[in-house]
């Protein structure tokens, strides 16, 4: 009678393990990506973190990364809330897509960011936003930058040169 | 067979051009120079293809610009030769630049001074150019009888610019005529699996250089020197290897082929009887990046393995021509910068810049400005990679000792203001410094200080480079000193002197 107790005791222990193991393995967790802006002193960035959604069940690893890709550089080309200052991209430029290859990222943006008449500062303060956010992704250290699908040298009329993946270095 | 015909025929030439060369110095040396009433001799004359060349240092040079209120002084460290009059004009030579500055005009020279056994050769004939004085030249020497033309004082730069179209003197310059020069007569441009074969049809003899420009830019100039482009200039596809073959006639009678490579590729170039043959194929061997040669009759060809100094991003950059500093003011023609009412930087770069400009000729320096006049450097409407690498080609093509480059910034509200000095090479960093430097003790501006930026003039300068960007337009109270004259002026004397706090340090 005490023998089948204790068996039955550990029965359950071992269900309830499984259970909290299925589970555990099983459940999506929230994400997270960190977005840097660029401030307008034009040398430090102001790092933020925004919560992402949650892997979903049957979504890859790999596609998850993908979309946080998305997200950030979306995120960094969006700025901060209104009332923060910083340095923003163009209004109405867009990600158009992000693609990750090796350590590089690929990121397409709208023709909206050219925008005749910026000096280095806005350029710089952008595209550092830009590559910062990126390159905080895990595996990713240079980006390229593309506008409407093509390479260029720089935006029109500005001379920040976008025609090579660029780095942290590079500032 | 046919290698070693061409290797007999160079050496013919050069014993040929070698006797030549003696036989001119001998005649020059016995042949004064008159001019009224007044014989110099000049002791050091050495013919040149363009004309006749005086050493720096001959006693007849210094006799005649003496005579003129002036001096000639060569400076081997820095190699140049400066004639400098009371005024003060100053003409200016540096050795390999086949440019000269009479104050701050350029103009072509007959040839690129040279040094031979220490001494500095120029072209006497624009010297006596730059003078008003007939032009040399042995024949007319020889008659013996000198002219009733006045020595006149030392030009002015307002006297040349721009350069009269009717020389002041009877003889008219030794410059090469046009039957003399080989022709360029087309490009043949054929792709094959894996390479492209260019052909550059060339009639008649000459010389030629090539090389690969400054990595990361894979681009290729082939330059053909004493010709003609014979055809309207050329653009072509060379497929897959090759995204662009252009053919531009430049000045000092030369032709340029420049080829665009998307990818770096091995380019051989070989001459032959009837031109110039641009192999560029994507075998993967260590290959040349730059070479001479000549072509025609006399064929021969040589290139290197190793890269050009300017090819080494950790080399240190040595200028052919430590006295040139280019500047370069923003934007211009169809791309007038940023823009508030009336007030366009493209106007107000330019104006910097020439004022930059007039303070270091002053000094004694030699000045080009990418720009001196409101238009694009390489054509309206171009891309910003043609329009910035055609500023940067301005620098990099003369071997200039630094470039400098002018803008106003601007920003989406009226918060920022001051200026900011940037750069990216670290070859770079010292001439952004002296400039910040003397730009903050000499102006009240607010300071932003030195900057690293991936600016593409900057980047793809091969010598030292760096971008003021003198204000924010955007910015009411720097709005009002960008359309001060006064401030304007003061903004381009601390220009000028961190450009020569640098040059003194560096």
């Amino acid at each position: 009678m005490r023998n089948s107790r204790v068996f039955f005791l550990l029965a359950l222990l071992i269900a309830v393990a499984a259970i909290a193991w299925y589970i555990s393995s099983h459940r999506t967790s929230a994400g997270e990506v960190t977005v840097y802006y660029s401030k307008v002193d034009g040398q430090s960035e102001i790092p933020w973190t925004i919560s992402a959604r949650a892997q979903q069940p049957g979504e890859s690893a790999a596609a998850y990364a993908q979309y946080l890709a998305l997200y950030a550089a979306s995120q960094a080309v969006a700025g901060p809330p209104s009332d923060v200052t910083a340095i923003r991209f163009p209004a109405g430029t867009q990600v158009l897509s992000v693609t990750v290859d090796g350590t590089t990222a690929t990121v397409n943006l709208s023709p909206e960011v050219h925008h005749p008449g910026d000096g280095a500062l806005n350029e710089s303060g952008e595209f550092k936003a830009l590559i910062w956010t990126m390159t905080a992704r895990p595996g990713i250290d240079a980006v390229a930058v593309r506008v409407a699908g093509s390479k260029v040298a720089t935006l029109n009329g500005g001379s920040f040169e976008l025609d090579e993946p660029l780095r942290r270095s590079d500032w | 067979m046919n290698r070693y015909a061409v290797r007999i025929g160079s050496a013919l030439a050069l014993a040929l051009s070698f006797q030549l060369g003696q036989f001119a110095t001998a005649s020059a040396a016995e042949n004064p120079y008159g001019y009224d009433g007044k014989r110099v001799v000049f002791e050091t004359l050495v013919q040149r293809s363009g004309g006749p060349a005086v050493s720096a240092d001959d006693p007849g040079l210094h006799q005649l610009v003496r005579n003129a209120g002036g001096s000639v002084t060569w400076d081997a460290d820095n190699q140049y030769v400066l004639v400098t009059f009371p005024g003060p004009t100053v003409i200016s030579f540096a050795i390999g630049d086949a440019h000269y500055l009479i104050g701050s005009v350029s103009h072509p020279a007959a040839f690129a001074p040279f040094v031979r056994d220490g001494h500095a050769f120029i072209p006497l004939n624009d010297v006596l150019r730059a003078l008003k004085l007939p032009a040399y030249s042995t024949a007319a020497a020889d008659a013996a009888p000198a002219t009733s033309t006045p020595l006149p004082g030392p030009v002015s730069t307002a006297d040349v610019a721009p350069a009269p179209t009717t020389p002041p003197f009877a003889t008219p310059m030794p410059s090469p005529q046009p039957d003399q020069l080989a022709q360029v007569t087309g490009v043949d441009v054929q792709v094959q699996p894996g390479s492209v074969t260019i052909r550059i049809g060339i009639t008649g003899n000459g010389a030629y250089e090539w090389h690969r420009l400054r990595a990361p830019d894979n681009r290729w100039w082939i330059d053909v020197h004493t010709a003609r482009l014979a055809t309207a200039p050329i653009d072509q596809n060379g497929g897959a290897l090759v995204s662009a073959v252009r053919v531009r006639q430049q000045p000092a009678d030369t032709v340029r082929v420049a080829l665009s490579l998307p990818a770096s590729e091995q380019v051989d170039v070989a001459p032959g009887n009837d031109g110039i043959t641009i192999v560029v194929s994507n075998r993967i061997v260590a290959a040349a990046t730059r070479g001479s040669g000549t072509f025609g009759s006399i064929a021969t060809a040589n290139a290197s393995p190793l890269a050009s100094p300017a090819a080494s991003p950790g080399a240190r950059y040595v200028p052919s021509n430590p006295r040139l500093i280019v500047l370069d003011p923003g934007h211009g023609g169809s791309d007038p910068g940023a823009v508030r009412g009336s007030l366009q930087e493209k106007m107000v770069t330019l104006d910097i810049a020439k004022r930059v400009r007039d303070l270091l000729v002053d000094r004694g320096w030699q000045v080009v400005m990418t720009r001196t006049d409101d238009r694009d450097v390489f054509a309206a409407n171009d891309s910003a990679h043609d329009e910035l690498q055609a500023r940067d080609d301005v620098a990099n093509s003369r071997g200039a000792r630094l470039l400098v480059s002018v803008h106003v910034n601007s920003y989406v509200n009226s918060g920022p203001h001051g200026v900011a000095t940037y750069y990216y090479k670290a070859g770079d960093l010292a001439l952004a410094q002296a400039l910040s430097r003397r730009i903050a003790s000499e102006l009240g501006i607010n300071n932003n200080g030195v900057i690293k930026d991936k600016l593409y003039v900057v980047n793809h300068a091969v010598m030292p480079a760096a971008l003021v960007e003198t204000a924010y337009i955007s910015n009411p109270d720097d709005f009002a000193l960008l359309q001060s004259g006064s401030w304007r002026q003061r903004m381009a004397q601390a220009i000028a002197d961190g450009i020569v706090d640098f040059t003194e340090s560096n």
